[in-house]
C-alpha cells in the first residue's frame, strides 16, 4: 500500500477497509445461502435444485417433497446453522475475552456442566415435570449454574482475574466430567448409550420444536455480542488499556459471559456437546482476516453456520450409518485447522 | 480545563502500603515529572489518578469532580493513560489500534465519523505513525509500538495525558521527538501532562515542575529549577550530580556517579 501522507489518504484507507469488510461478509453470506440450498437437496430422498426452489416458492405441490423440505430438512438445517453460529461465536468471545488461543465454550466448564445436567436427566428419567424438555432443560439450567459457580469461585475482593476464571472453569469442567463418568458407570446399558450418544453431539431428530427451543437464547446472545463489538475489540487488545480508554471491563465481561452461556446452553440443549467448532472456526477466520471483531463476529456467525451444515450433511449422507456430527467436526475440523495454521504465515498471538 | 487535585491519598495492595498521604495540584498547560526509585509508587499514583486503582483514603478531583464518582467513559474523555506495556495480544493494524482511542468520544454516536478520523489523523501525524497505518502492531519494534500507543492516547483528545516511562524502548532521536511533542501539546493545546520517568536529564529539560516520591511519600514538589538540585537527587537516587543553568535548556544535569556518602543498599 502506498504510504499515507494526508488526511485524504487516511480517509481513503478507512473507506477501502470498510468496503473490504462489506465485500467479505457479503461473499460469506452468499456462500451460506448456497450451502443451505445445496444441503436441502441432500438426504435419503434426493431432490434437484429446481425441486427445492419449486417447493420453497410454492410452484411445486407435492406432499412428500413439501414434508421433506418444510418438516425435515429446513428445520434441521436451521438448527445446524444456529448451533454452528452460536458455538463459533461463543468460542470467539471466549478467546478474545480471555486472550487465550485454547479458549472455547468448554473452557469455562459450561459444556461439561450442561453435559452433566443432560446426563442426570437421562439417568433419572426423561419426562417428569418438564416432559420432553427435561434433557435440554437440564442442560440449559446446568449451563447457567456452572457459569455462576465458576464466576463465584474466581471472585476475590480485588475483582475477577481472567486467568483465575479460566482455572476455575477448567476445574469445574473436570469435576463435571468426573460426575458424567460416574453416572455412566452406574446406569444400565440403555441409559449409558443415550448418555454417550448425547455427549458426542448430534442434530438427528432436530425439528421445529428444537429450533423454537434454541432460537431465543441464541438470538439474544448473538445480539448482545453484536452490541458489544467495540468493547470486545478493546478488551481483546488488553483489559487495563481497555479500562483506560473508557470500557467498564468488569461489567462488559459479565455480560459477555452471560451471552456465551445463553448461546452454549441453547446449542447444547438441542444438539448435545459438539466439540471443536468453537475452537477452530474463530481461529480460521482470525488467521484470514485478522482480529477485528467488526469483521470476525459476522464471519463467525455465518461461517460457523456453514461449517455445521456441511459437517451435518456429510455425517448423514456420506456413510452407511448416520454419524453423530460431533465426531465428524473433530475428525475433519482438526486436520483442516492444522492445514490453515501451517499455510497462514500471519502471526496472531503474542 | 484539565486540572488535577490529589488530596491525602493512601493506597495499599493487601497489607502492603504503597502511597502515604499524597497531595498535589496540577493544572492545564503544565508538564509535571514524577521521579523516584523503582517501586516507590510512581505508577501507582498515576493509576490512582485515573481510577485504575481505588484509593484507600483521600480523593482525586478531576476539574473539581471526584474521579471515584465518575464513569470509566467520562474519565477516559478527560484522561488518556499510556502505560509501560506495549503488548497487544491480537495483531490489530496500527490504524485499528489508534482508532480504539476514539471509543469514549465516539461511543455515543456509534460509527466512525469525520471528527474521529480527523483526531486519529492528527494523532498519527504528530507521532509519525501514519506510515505504519496498515501494518500489524506485532510487526513493529518496541519503540514504534510505543509511538502507536501514544498516538492512541492522543486520539482520545484528552485534557490530561498520563505517561508512564514514555521514552522506554525509544531511540534517542525519537526520545527527543516525543518530549518535544509533549511540550508542544502542553503549550499549544493546553494539556496537563504528567510523566513518570527515570531520566533525570529529560525531566529537568522538559518538565515545568517535578515531584519526587520516596518510599510512597511525597518528598519534594516544586518547580524543576528548585527541586532538581544535587542534594535532592543524591538523597533520592544515591548518585552525585552537577547541576547548572543553561540559557538554551534551562537546567543541565551532569551525572557523576554513585554517591560516596549514601548507597542504595542502605
Amino acid at each position: 500500500m502506498a504510504e499515507l501522507n494526508s488526511f485524504e489518504d487516511l480517509r481513503e484507507f478507512e473507506e477501502t477497509s470498510r468496503r473490504k469488510t462489506v465485500v467479505i461478509v457479503s461473499s460469506v453470506a452468499a456462500l451460506a445461502v448456497s450451502t443451505f440450498i445445496c444441503a436441502m437437496m441432500v438426504g435419503n430422498y434426493h431432490l434437484s435444485i429446481s425441486q427445492v426452489f419449486g417447493v420453497l416458492f410454492g410452484t411445486i405441490h407435492d406432499g412428500t417433497m413439501e414434508y421433506i423440505i418444510f418438516e425435515v430438512r429446513l428445520p434441521r438445517l436451521l438448527c445446524c446453522f444456529i448451533v454452528g453460529a452460536a458455538l463459533s461465536l461463543s468460542g470467539l468471545v471466549m478467546q478474545s475475552l480471555f486472550k487465550n488461543p485454547m479458549a472455547s465454550p468448554s473452557v469455562l466448564g459450561i459444556s461439561s456442566g450442561a453435559a452433566f445436567g443432560a446426563s442426570l436427566a437421562l439417568a433419572f428419567g426423561v419426562g417428569g415435570f418438564m416432559g420432553s424438555l427435561m434433557v435440554p432443560g437440564m442442560a440449559f439450567i446446568f449451563c447457567f449454574l456452572t457459569m455462576g459457580v465458576v464466576y463465584m469461585l474466581a471472585r476475590t475482593k480485588y475483582g475477577v482475574a481472567s486467568n483465575t476464571l479460566l482455572l476455575a472453569g477448567v476445574a469445574m469442567g473436570a469435576f463435571f466430567n468426573g460426575l458424567v463418568s460416574l453416572l455412566q458407570y452406574v446406569v444400565n446399558d440403555d441409559v449409558l448409550s443415550s448418555i454417550v450418544y448425547w455427549t458426542m453431539g448430534s442434530l438427528n431428530g432436530c425439528g421445529w420444536s428444537s429450533f423454537a427451543l434454541a432460537i431465543a437464547p441464541l438470538a439474544i446472545g448473538m445480539i448482545i455480542v453484536f452490541i458489544l463489538i467495540k468493547e470486545l475489540n478493546l478488551i481483546s487488545a488488553g483489559e487495563e488499556q481497555a479500562a483506560n480508554m473508557g470500557v467498564n471491563v468488569v461489567n462488559v465481561r459479565i455480560i459477555l459471559i452471560i451471552a456465551t452461556a445463553l448461546m452454549v446452553g441453547g446449542s447444547v440443549a438441542i444438539s448435545g456437546v459438539i466439540g471443536f467448532v468453537g475452537l477452530i472456526v474463530p481461529h480460521i477466520f482470525r488467521m484470514i482476516v485478522g482480529p477485528n471483531h467488526k469483521l470476525l463476529v459476522p464471519l463467525c456467525i455465518v461461517g460457523g453456520g456453514i461449517f455445521m451444515i456441511v459437517m451435518d450433511t456429510i455425517a448423514k449422507s456420506m456413510f452407511s450409518i448416520i454419524l453423530p456430527v460431533g465426531v465428524l467436526t473433530s475428525l475433519i475440523g482438526a486436520p483442516f485447522f492444522i492445514y490453515v495454521m501451517r499455510t497462514r504465515k500471519k502471526e496472531i498471538w503474542e | 480545563m484539565g486540572s488535577i487535585k490529589v488530596e491525602n491519598v493512601d493506597f495499599s495492595y493487601a497489607e502492603r502500603q504503597i502511597l502515604y498521604d499524597i497531595s498535589l495540584e496540577a493544572n492545564a498547560g503544565e508538564v509535571v515529572g514524577i521521579l523516584g526509585q523503582n517501586g516507590c509508587g510512581k505508577t501507582t499514583l498515576l493509576k490512582c489518578i485515573n481510577r485504575s486503582l481505588k484509593t484507600n483514603s483521600g480523593d482525586v478531583l478531576l476539574d473539581g469532580e471526584n474521579v471515584g464518582e465518575m464513569s470509566r467513559k467520562n474519565i477516559a474523555k478527560k484522561i488518556a493513560f499510556v502505560t509501560q506495556t506495549t503488548n497487544i495480544t491480537f495483531a490489530f493494524t496500527v490504524f485499528e489500534t489508534v482508532m480504539m482511542g476514539r471509543y469514549a468520544c465516539a461511543g455515543d454516536e456509534g460509527n466512525t465519523n469525520e471528527k474521529d478520523l480527523r483526531a486519529v489523523y492528527e494523532a498519527m501525524k504528530d507521532t509519525e505513525t501514519l506510515k505504519f497505518a496498515d501494518r500489524y502492531i506485532n510487526e513493529l519494534s518496541g519503540g514504534e509500538r510505543k509511538r502507536v500507543m501514544i498516538a492512541r492516547a492522543l486520539a482520545q483528545e484528552p485534557e490530561i495525558l498520563l505517561l508512564d516511562e514514555p521514552t522506554l524502548h525509544l531511540d534517542i532521536n525519537h526520545q527527543f521527538d516525543l518530549l518535544e511533542l509533549v511540550r508542544k501539546l502542553a503549550r499549544e493545546k493546553n494539556l496537563l501532562i504528567m510523566i513518570v520517568t527515570h531520566d533525570l536529564v529529560f525531566a529537568s529539560r522538559y518538565c515545568d515542575r517535578v515531584m519526587i516520591i520516596k518510599d510512597g511519600k511525597l518528598h519534594h514538589l516544586g518547580s524543576t529549577k528548585d527541586i532538581m538540585i544535587p542534594d535532592n537527587i543524591e538523597e533520592t537516587f544515591y548518585i552525585e550530580t552537577e547541576v547548572s543553568e543553561d540559557s538554551r535548556f534551562g537546567i543541565n544535569i551532569l551525572l557523576i556517579g554513585k554517591s560516596k556518602n549514601n548507597s542504595d543498599d542502605k
